[in-house]
């Protein structure tokens, strides 16, 4: 849309000042309405947030800030895909900036390990497919995985927090706990799969 | 660990991009044909992708905000590659935004410029100086130029007070992210105090409690060692005491046969003594010349002889024996009187005495008795009777006769 033209909602496009003030969801609904300076505002407003995740993961500022802005540029094109009643959108791109920070990492992406189809399906535009996505109402998600993850042993919890949250090697890891290589691959995997087991359990549903 | 379960291993850190080169192939050339391990790859993605990002802590989240910052002029290198993708914004988003030292600068040289073209036209118009030609058009010029730079200026002002106000507000969200962090470390040590503290004294107590243990186990070892040896002399003491009883058992019977036959030997002994005596008393009644038997018999109120309970055997200047019978189903007597035996010459009271007391002499025939040697007394007297006095006897008779005998003449050869 140019500059100065009517959204398509057939309102005047708010000025910068005006979509400063807006909340995360109604900068969204500008954005899908056609207004881009929503999209700058929104880069304004988490793209420190973005950049922390993915420097954490890739280990490069230069390489981070490449994370950062395919995360925007996608939270753009996938704008129609986003639904507030499933999350907020600050989830969402903590979620797109882990996805496209660990897939930059490359060990999946750039290997081919995957095909650019499989990718796809991993992509959280799509998770309606998720195997744990449909099964809970919002939040419900985050709940488990809380209990989930307080759920582990001390060295499964520990391990996994340094990876995802640290952005340590396997090797780091051990190297900082004073494990062996061995017991840290063995703690991040035995977590893993406790985590998805108490995911995927069969539940009583249960309304909040 | 199975095959199968190192490839599912492989499949956890793939998911998280930790596996090696080899390990990489290795795991693909599986997964290739085992849609198990394709699944758990995708599993564990979307974990590590989007579950486990929507637990990381704000304030882990904020420290690392904070401490990893973007590279200067990160926005207009977004905006710039977003337009370079078709994506057009407005001017007020496209204006670039120096950095705050380059407002600053760029404020002050135009200032600078200002004061200089200011002092220009001032300075032109300074005595000594005469206008050149040309100065009122160049003056037109340099006032436009003024008023225009005066115009940026003053937008260049207004800029600096927007970024100024906008690095306010994030000095102020840092002091704010520096208070939470400082209150978060402040209740982090305090917490660490604590717990150390807790820690410190759960490891003393359980110190303590080691060695009370250790104590209470050392006098428990004891009380059982003496237990033990109190045990054992109470078993040999009661191995003792039963051989005792039984050998007291023994005696006992011993004893009992012992008195058995001491008490068969002393009845012998009273039987043959008794024999002896009656015996003797037979031979001597036997052998007597003058020998008076008489039947005693009762006397009613009247004086009326009764049913004969007794008989005396006299012997003239020798001897005398009463023998009574049935005394005391008769006369009820109680246990503090007795029967006296009196003699005396029928007739004359000054000759009476005493000959002694009945005793039990055979209590299976109920028999009473009374034995006396008293030659003179046996001499002087010719009758004999009883009476139931105080216990020790009377002087004189107290109370009614039970019994009488006139002993008279010899009636036995």
């Amino acid at each position: 849309m140019n500059p100065g033209s009517r959204s398509k909602l057939g309102s005047p496009q708010p000025n910068l000042a005006a979509l400063k003030l807006l909340t995360d969801d109604q900068l969204m609904i500008q954005l899908r309405a056609g207004v881009n300076d929503a999209l700058a505002v929104l880069f304004e407003r988490y793209h420190r947030l973005v950049f922390s995740i993915a420097l954490k993961i890739v280990r490069d500022r230069s390489e981070a800030e490449d994370v950062t802005q395919n995360v925007f540029l996608e939270i753009y094109s996938s704008v129609a895909q986003f639904d507030p009643t499933r999350g907020t959108l600050k989830v969402w791109l903590l979620q797109y900036a882990y996805h496209r920070a660990f897939n930059w990492k490359g060990y999946l992406n750039r290997r081919n390990f995957y095909n650019q189809e499989d990718i796809e399906e991993l992509d959280p535009a799509f998770h309606d497919e998720f195997f744990t996505a449909g099964r809970y109402a919002p939040g419900e998600l985050q709940r488990l995985m809380q209990q989930g993850l307080a759920s582990l042993g001390a060295s499964q919890k520990r391990v996994i927090e340094l990876a995802n949250y640290e952005g340590l090697s396997m090797k780091e890891i051990a190297d900082t706990t004073g494990d062996s290589l061995s017991n840290v691959r063995h703690h991040y995997y035995r977590g893993l799969q406790k985590l998805r087991s108490f995911i995927t359990q069969p539940r009583v549903a249960v309304k909040y | 660990m199975s095959d199968h379960s190192q490839y599912e291993e492989l499949a956890a850190l793939a998911a998280g991009g930790y596996l090696s080169d080899e390990e990489l192939h290795d795991f693909q050339t599986h997964a290739a044909s085992c849609a198990q391990c394709r699944d758990h790859v995708a599993q564990f993605g979307e974990l590590v992708h989007f579950g486990l990002p929507l637990v990381q802590s704000q304030l882990r989240r904020r420290i690392s905000m904070f401490t990893s910052r973007p590279n200067p002029g990160a926005t207009q290198r977004f905006l710039k590659r977003a337009s370079a993708e078709g994506i057009q914004f407005s001017p007020d988003v496209q204006k670039p935004k120096p950095s705050r030292g380059f407002q600053f600068s760029f404020a002050a040289a135009a200032g600078v410029l200002a004061a200089v073209l200011v002092a220009f036209l001032y300075g032109g118009r300074l005595p000594g100086h005469p206008p050149l030609p040309g100065d009122k058009q160049n003056a037109t010029q340099a006032q436009q130029q003024l008023q225009q730079l005066t115009r940026q200026n003053s937008n260049l002002e207004a800029t600096v007070s927007r970024m100024e106000r906008a690095l306010a507000e994030q000095h102020h969200e840092t002091e704010g992210l520096r208070a939470q962090l400082a209150t978060q470390t402040v209740a982090a040590t305090s917490a660490r105090h604590d717990n150390q503290l807790a820690l410190s004294a759960a490891a003393q107590s359980a110190s303590t409690n080691a060695q009370s243990l250790e104590q209470a186990e050392a006098r428990q070892k004891a009380l059982e060692k003496q237990l033990a040896d109190a045990s054992t002399e109470l078993a040999r003491l009661n191995q003792g005491r039963a051989s005792d009883q039984a050998e007291l058992v023994a005696q006992q019977v011993q004893v009992n046969e012992l008195s058995q036959q001491l008490k068969t030997a002393t009845a012998n002994i009273d039987m043959e003594r008794q024999l002896a005596t009656a015996g003797k008393d037979v031979r001597d009644l036997m052998g007597a010349r003058q020998l008076h038997v008489v039947d005693v018999r009762d006397t009613d109120p009247n004086g009326k002889a009764g049913k004969a309970f007794g008989r005396v055997f006299l012997t003239e200047g020798k001897s005398l024996i009463f023998y009574a019978f049935d005394l005391t189903d008769a006369k009820k007597i109680n246990a503090k009187q007795t029967f006296q035996v009196w003699g005396q010459q029928e007739g004359k009271t000054s000759s009476l005495r005493s000959l002694g007391f009945l005793y039990v002499d055979d209590k299976t025939q109920r028999r009473w008795a009374l034995k006396t040697e008293d030659q003179a007394a046996v001499k002087e007297i010719d009758s004999v009777f009883v009476t139931v006095e105080p216990e020790g006897g009377a002087k004189t008779p107290s109370s009614q006769r039970l019994l009488y005998a006139y002993l008279g003449e010899a009636n036995h050869p």
